[in-house]
C-alpha cells in the first residue's frame, strides 16, 4: 500500500525546485536583470509606490501599471535567521548559514543570504546587496555597508 | 485595527459543536490518511451521539494535496448522501474557519450535521514543514536556502523579539508551560518535562528556533461535529456554543502563504486584525473568557496570538507566561493539553478540539475548574481565523 507523495517522491519533487530560481511570467525580468548585476524592483506608475515580488498588479492600490526602476541596494536589517539544520540537502554543507530580511532604502524587503560574519549580524545594521552565482544562477546576497 | 460587521452573523449563538473524534497521534500510523481521516470522522459522530449515517456535510483542508477529500471520507462513513461539501485548500489558518463555514451551512440550512476534519501522514509520508512547493514567491526563498516553514516563522519570531525585547527565555517559557499540561496529556507525543536549563542547552534548528519551539509533526487526524444548537441539545454531551467567529486576509497579505514581503510588521500576525470583530460577534470582551486555546506550529505564534486577541498587552505575553498565568491555576490557562509543540501537528485542528472538550468538561485530567469561555484560534502569519465557543447554560 503506497501512500501518495512519499518522503521520497516529495524529496525529489523539492530538490527539482531548488535546484535553479523557477521563474515565471511575472518573475523573470527581475532574474534576468540580477543576471546582469543589476538589482530592480517594480514601482507602480499610479500610487508611485514600490512593491515586491514582482507581480501583475500593484498590491498597494490594485493598478496593472507600473515599470522597474533600478535600486540602490542599501538597506538595514529588518530581520534573519541562522539556518543549523539543513532542511533542503542541497545546503548541508553550508550550515549555519544566515538569511537576512533587508528593508531597502527604496522601501521593500528583500530576502538574501548574509556573505559576512555570522556574529556582526544585528536589527538596523547597514547593509549592501551583492550578487553571487550558484550553477551559474544569480541570486541575492548582502554584506556589511 | 480591524473592520466590524455591520451585524452579529446569524449563525453565532445557534450552532453548536457537539463531539470530537480522534486518531492515535504517532509517527508512522501504517494506515492511509483515508483511513485516518474516516477513522476521526466516525468517532466525531459517535462521540457527539449520532449515527454517521446522519452526517450530511463535511468541510476539510489540506496542504499539497497531503490529506483524504470529503467526497472520499462520505464514502468511507458508508456513504451518506452530502448536501454540502468544502475541500479548502489552507493550512494552518483554517480550523477555526472550517468550523464557522460548517456552522454557516447549519444555520442556513444546507445542511444539518457537518464534519469538520484535518487528517495527515505528518510524519511517515508528507512533511509540511520541509515540503517545497512551487509558488510566486519561490523563486525568491529555495534558491538561497530559504526552504523551510520554521525558517520563515523564525523570520517573524525574531521580529517580535526585536520589537518587543523579547529574548529566547521568552519563546522558552511558551515550550515549558505547554510541556507541563502535556505531560498529563495521554495523547501528546512529547511528554518529558522540560526545565529553561533543558531548552537553552538544546541546538539550534534555526536561530531563534531550537526543537522545543517546533511543533512535533505527527501521523494522524481530528475532527469535530458541527450541529445546530437545538440539535446538538438533544445530543451526548454537553454543547460547546459557537458565540464568536473571524477570519482576516488584511492588507499585505501576499500572493501565498509563503509571501510576507509586503507585511508591514512581522511581530504582529492576523489575530491583531480581527480582535475587534472576533470580540464584537461574541459579544464579549478579552477578560471575559476563562482560557485560551492559541495556534502554535512554533513558540512566538502563541505570544503573538496572546497579543493579538488583546488577552494580554504588547509584548507582555512572555513575562504572562513565565508569572504562571497560563498555567492551571493561572488567569488565562493556555494551550491546555501542551499545543502543537507537544500533542502534536495536526494542523490546529486538534487544538479547536481541546476547546471543545474543555468547554464540555471533559479535559481529563487537564480539565480546568473555570471552562465556561474559551478563545480558539487557528493560523501563524499573514491570514488567520478565531472562535469563541461558550458552554450551553441550558
Amino acid at each position: 500500500m503506497t501512500e501518495v507523495g512519499t518522503v521520497q517522491e516529495t524529496t525529489e519533487q523539492l530538490q527539482k525546485v531548488y535546484v535553479e530560481p523557477e521563474t515565471d511570467l511575472d518573475t523573470r525580468w527581475w532574474f534576468e536583470a540580477l543576471e546582469q548585476d543589476r538589482l530592480e524592483i517594480p514601482r507602480c506608475n499610479a500610487c508611485g509606490r514600490t512593491f515586491f515580488p514582482p507581480q501583475p498588479d500593484c498590491p498597494h492600490c490594485g493598478a496593472q501599471d507600473w515599470r522597474p526602476i533600478p535600486a540602490g541596494g542599501r538597506g538595514r536589517i529588518y530581520s534573519w535567521v541562522v539556518c543549523y539544520l539543513p532542511f533542503d540537502p542541497r545546503f548541508a554543507e553550508e550550515v549555519p548559514y544566515a538569511i537576512l530580511a533587508v528593508e531597502l532604502e527604496e522601501g521593500v524587503r528583500l530576502f538574501g543570504r548574509w556573505k559576512g560574519d555570522l556574529d556582526a549580524i544585528r536589527a538596523d545594521l547597514r547593509v549592501q546587496a551583492l550578487v553571487y552565482r550558484v550553477d551559474g544562477h544569480a541570486l541575492l546576497g548582502w554584506e556589511a555597508a | 485595527m480591524s473592520k466590524l460587521y455591520d451585524k452579529r452573523p446569524s449563525f453565532l449563538g445557534k450552532t453548536a459543536i457537539a463531539g470530537v473524534g480522534y486518531t492515535p497521534l504517532s509517527k508512522n500510523s501504517g494506515v492511509s490518511v483515508q483511513a485516518l481521516a474516516v477513522e476521526a470522522c466516525r468517532n466525531a459522530a459517535v462521540d457527539a451521539g449520532l449515527d454517521p449515517k446522519e452526517v450530511d456535510g463535511i468541510v476539510t483542508f489540506s496542504m499539497f494535496g497531503d490529506s483524504a477529500t470529503a467526497q472520499g471520507v462520505s464514502a468511507g462513513l458508508g456513504s451518506p448522501e452530502l448536501s454540502f461539501a468544502a475541500d479548502l485548500s489552507f493550512g494552518g489558518q483554517a480550523p477555526c474557519y472550517a468550523v464557522t463555514v460548517a456552522a454557516m451551512a447549519v444555520e442556513t440550512g444546507m445542511a444539518k450535521n457537518v464534519l469538520v476534519y484535518r487528517a495527515l501522514n505528518g510524519r511517515s509520508g508528507i512533511r509540511i514543514g520541509s515540503t517545497g512547493f512551487r509558488s510566486p514567491t519561490a523563486p525568491f526563498r529555495y534558491p538561497i536556502g530559504f526552504s523551510a516553514y520554521p525558517q520563515y516563522i523564525a523570520m517573524w519570531g525574531r521580529r517580535y523579539m526585536i520589537e518587543t525585547g523579547t529574548g529566547y527565555e521568552g519563546l522558552g517559557q511558551v515550550a515549558i508551560a505547554q510541556r507541563k499540561y502535556a505531560q498529563t496529556n495521554p495523547r501528546a507525543v512529547r511528554r518529558n518535562p522540560l526545565t529553561m536549563e533543558d531548552y537553552l542547552r538544546a541546538q539550534f534548528v534555526v536561530d531563534p528556533f531550537r526543537s522545543h519551539d517546533c511543533t512535533s509533526e505527527v501521523d494522524g487526524a481530528c475532527a469535530v461535529l458541527v450541529t445546530s444548537l437545538d440539535r446538538a441539545r438533544d445530543l451526548q454531551h454537553t454543547p460547546a456554543v459557537i458565540e464568536g467567529a473571524a477570519w482576516s486576509t488584511p492588507t499585505g497579505s501576499g500572493l501565498d502563504i509563503a509571501d510576507f514581503f509586503n507585511w508591514e510588521d512581522w511581530s504582529v500576525n492576523s489575530h491583531t486584525y480581527h480582535r475587534d470583530r472576533l470580540w464584537q460577534s461574541a459579544q464579549m470582551k478579552p477578560e471575559d473568557v476563562d482560557f485560551a486555546e492559541i495556534y502554535d506550529c512554533f513558540s512566538p505564534v502563541v505570544l503573538m496570538g496572546l497579543e493579538g486577541l488583546g488577552l494580554v498587552g504588547r509584548g507582555e505575553a512572555a513575562d504572562f507566561i513565565a508569572a504562571g498565568e497560563t498555567g492551571p491555576n493561572g488567569k488565562l490557562p493556555t494551550n491546555t493539553h501542551g499545543g502543537l509543540l507537544c500533542e502534536g501537528y495536526l494542523h490546529g485542528m486538534n487544538t479547536v478540539a481541546e476547546a471543545v472538550l474543555q468547554v464540555q468538561g471533559r479535559g481529563g485530567e487537564n480539565q480546568l475548574e473555570k471552562h465556561d469561555r474559551c478563545a480558539v484560534t487557528s493560523g501563524a502569519l499573514m491570514d488567520g481565523s478565531a472562535l469563541v465557543l461558550q458552554r450551553d447554560a441550558a
